[in-house]
């Protein structure tokens, strides 16, 4: 059965709230799972720590930001991208920063892609109603 | 010669030859046809045979077998009747033979007839003995004065008559071998004349020799050693007879005073590098020092045997020394040259560093034979040595201290700009979101003052954001390593005045852009340089409804000036330095809308490629920026090629 989950993973809540709207703006077809450190991200992706009670089943879409207290959006993906399991799933990483080295490290790292954070919501919208077209519509999961 | 001699009988007193039997040379008397009537005393002495039996032939018995060809000689003579002198060998009574000189001469009557004939036959042995001797010595002289290119002559006082052979003329540089009133006082340096005094009256009997200059026709002057030997007049003391050698020793002498000059040159030398010196005798075992060399080893003694000399030297470096110069004897096929350092502790208790350089020369059976060295007390370069490395690896140390500084203050920037770019950004994300948010979901219940106050909040953060965006692009130019890409600049400034074209298709502004500007540089920072440049030309010509821009370059040898120019606002030129300083503005908002960071980025941008910017302006006329960028090597020889032809 596939997932209908997306992980976001975000430190930001003004962040949160725009990007949780965008989505629900977008009518993105999934559940939205919200974790705030990368620490939280492993233990819910690894199902560890304060999660190691969560139910099997890893989510359709990571939604990973670079700069993340604890451990940073590419430490996270470094874990997943070292477990058989976690391997093959999809990752978004996204940035507010357009610096060429995060970008360049988010794909040497196997991120399936890498997005800018928009400045302005109406871009934010636009950027929700994509990513969900995209990721959770058009691309079939491994 | 002590042999005996045979007695002979006293001639009778009527003897018609009696006159010539006591003649103490052979003499004879022969009849017309040659036979012998008469021998004298001597011939019976001499020959050893009895008188009778040399009557007759009897005489000529006695020619020595080799010279009796001669005696048909003499019979062909006297039958011409001619006097005649021959030489031929005779024997003695003791059977020697001597050589002899017969002269014969006829005896003629009135009607001149031969009526006798009268000869005498003399011993000329001891006499061509003393003669040949006499040549022989000639001979032996001619051969040395040949030899030693030595000359002689002879000179005749008072009146100084000069006497010389072909040598001597060449020597003294004479006109003739024979000179009347030649002084040699008159003809010798001055500087020598001290020396030759002696040729000067009243002579003194006695051997001489002196060198000195002698003066040349020329007026140079030619060294020559003068022997000579003085004969007194008895009678007058002023005259008398100088007979001497010549010989020009020029040569010599040169060379002589070229071994002085070395020897003074090798002295200085060693003086001025202080240098001792020290030679090995190997078969003695002994080490003769110099002056210096015994200081540099603090002894006494000049000479010393080698463990002697080791003994000087600091303990730890004795062995290893001693070795080394052990080693160095036996490399004769090797090399033969060696420089060794080694301390030596003095009686002073300082210990000096002395360093040796060695040289061995070996005979031809590859045996050490001697050793020569110099040494040099090295004390104060080993110091300054190490001196110099403390320096330097304290200079290094303070480089890398300093490297790292920069170095963390570099990441430490980097990492500023980074905060800045993502730290800024999301409250202004928030900002700006959420007054979107409020727009759209509660925009129709908000009054239009409301309305009004979110644009202003909305306007405000969206300058804020810009200011970010110039910032990192600021702090980008300065980071990062530069890339080198070969860049078409007027391409470039074409597609950047198409892009403005696009954004603002109602402008109408026409440009002239050089073809072919080429360069090289990194092409997204020259991107940056060219759309700040050209996007400030397209802004302040906004005003002219004939805004025309144009890039053209100016060369030199070593860099091309990118020019772009505008007939826009322009600027004042006491402004001008504030141009490219980061948010100084020349213009208002409501005039033109910027942040004041693009001239700064550019200036950054082209300083780290080498080059340097520059405007100039007139208000309400225009404005020329520039920006030179260094031409790589194979684009200066293009230009010099281009400006030959």
């Amino acid at each position: 059965m596939t997932s209908r989950t997306v992980l976001l993973v975000e430190d930001n809540p003004h962040d949160e709230l725009l990007m949780l709207r965008a989505l629900r703006k977008a009518n993105a077809p999934a559940d939205i799972d919200v974790v705030r450190d990368g620490q939280q991200a492993v233990d819910y992706l690894f199902r560890s720590g304060e999660f190691s009670d969560r139910p099997k089943g890893l989510p359709a879409l990571v939604l990973l930001d670079i700069n993340l207290p604890k451990l940073s959006g590419l430490d996270v993906l470094q874990r997943l991208r070292s477990e058989p399991h976690t391997k093959l799933l999809p990752v978004v990483m996204f940035t507010s920063s357009d610096e060429d080295r995060d970008r360049l490290h988010s794909y040497r790292c196997g991120a399936n892609s890498f997005v800018n954070k928009p400045l302005e919501f109406a871009d934010f919208t636009t950027w929700a109603k994509r990513l969900s077209a995209y990721w959770l519509g058009l691309n079939i999961a491994p | 010669m002590a042999t005996s001699t045979p007695t002979v009988e006293t001639g009778a007193a009527d003897d018609p030859h009696q006159s010539i039997d006591f003649l103490p040379t052979m003499a004879w008397v022969a009849a017309p046809s040659g036979g012998i009537e008469f021998v004298n005393r001597q011939c019976v002495l001499f020959t050893g045979v009895p008188r009778e039996q040399l009557l007759g032939s009897g005489l000529g018995d006695c020619f020595h077998p080799d010279d009796r060809p001669l005696r048909e000689l003499a019979r062909a003579r006297l039958a011409e009747g001619q006097p005649f002198e021959c030489e031929f060998r005779m024997r003695r009574h003791d059977g020697t033979y001597a050589r002899c000189v017969t002269r014969a001469v006829p005896v003629r009557n009135d009607a001149g007839d031969i009526v006798q004939w009268v000869g005498t036959t003399t011993d000329v042995e001891d006499l061509r003995r003393a003669t040949d001797e006499l040549r022989l010595q000639e001979e032996h002289l001619q051969l040395a004065l040949d030899s030693a290119d030595v000359g002689i002559w002879r000179l005749k006082l008072p009146d100084y008559d000069l006497t010389a052979d072909d040598r001597t003329r060449r020597h003294l540089d004479l006109d003739a071998n024979e000179v009347h009133g030649y002084r040699p006082q008159d003809h010798i340096h001055p500087q020598d004349f001290e020396r030759a005094l002696s040729l000067q009256m009243p002579l003194s009997d006695g051997r001489y020799v002196t060198e000195h200059r002698v003066r040349q026709r020329d007026g140079s002057y030619r060294w020559q050693a003068i022997h000579w030997r003085v004969y007194p007049d008895a009678a007058d003391p002023n005259a008398g007879l100088i007979t001497g050698t010549s010989m020009d020793i020029t040569a010599r002498r040169e060379t002589e005073a070229e071994r002085e000059e070395l020897g003074q040159r090798y002295r200085m030398a060693l003086s001025a590098a202080e240098l001792g010196t020290w030679s090995y005798d190997v078969a003695q075992n002994l080490i003769h020092l110099d002056d210096r060399a015994r200081a540099h080893f603090d002894v006494n003694a000049s000479t010393l045997t080698i463990e002697h000399c080791l003994a000087r030297l600091y303990e730890q470096d004795r062995d290893r020394t001693r070795q080394r110069f052990q080693r160095q004897l036996q490399e004769s096929t090797r090399k033969d040259r060696a420089t060794a350092a080694f301390r030596v502790r003095h009686a002073s208790g300082d210990v000096h560093w002395i360093s040796s350089h060695v040289h061995v020369t070996f005979d031809a059976d590859g045996r050490p034979v001697r050793v020569i060295g110099v040494t040099q007390d090295i004390t104060e370069t080993r110091r300054a040595e190490e001196q110099v490395k403390r320096v330097n690896a304290d200079l290094e140390r303070r480089v890398q201290q300093r490297t790292a500084e920069l170095s963390a203050a570099n990441q430490e920037l980097e990492s500023f700009a980074y905060t800045v770019s993502h730290d800024l950004r999301a409250p202004l994300r928030a900002i700006l979101g959420f007054c979107d948010a409020l727009i759209e979901d509660h925009g129709n219940s908000l009054p239009a003052q409301a309305h009004e106050y979110l644009q202003h909040v909305i306007d405000g953060s969206r300058h804020l954001g810009e200011i970010i965006e110039g910032l990192l692009t600021l702090s980008r130019s300065t980071r990062g390593t530069l890339r080198h890409d070969d860049v078409d600049l007027s391409a470039l400034a074409e597609k950047v005045l198409r892009d403005m074209t696009l954004v603002e298709p109602a402008r109408r502004v026409t440009w002239s852009i050089e073809p072919e500007l080429r360069v090289h540089g990194d092409s997204r920072m020259l991107d940056v340089v060219m759309r700040n440049l050209l996007g400030n030309a397209w802004k302040y010509t906004a005003n002219r409804a004939d805004a025309a821009l144009r890039v053209y370059a100016q060369r030199t040898e070593a860099e091309l000036t990118v020019c772009i120019e505008d007939n826009g606002a322009g600027f004042r030129m006491e402004h001008a330095e504030k141009l490219f300083q980061p948010f100084q503005r020349l213009h208002r908002q409501d005039e033109f809308v910027g942040l004041g960071i693009g001239l700064a980025t550019v200036q950054r941008i082209v300083h780290r490629h080498g080059g340097k910017v520059s405007g100039t302006g007139l208000p309400g006329q225009g404005a020329i920026f520039r920006f030179s960028l260094p031409l790589s090597n194979e684009q200066t020889s293009a230009a010099e090629e281009e400006k030959k032809s």
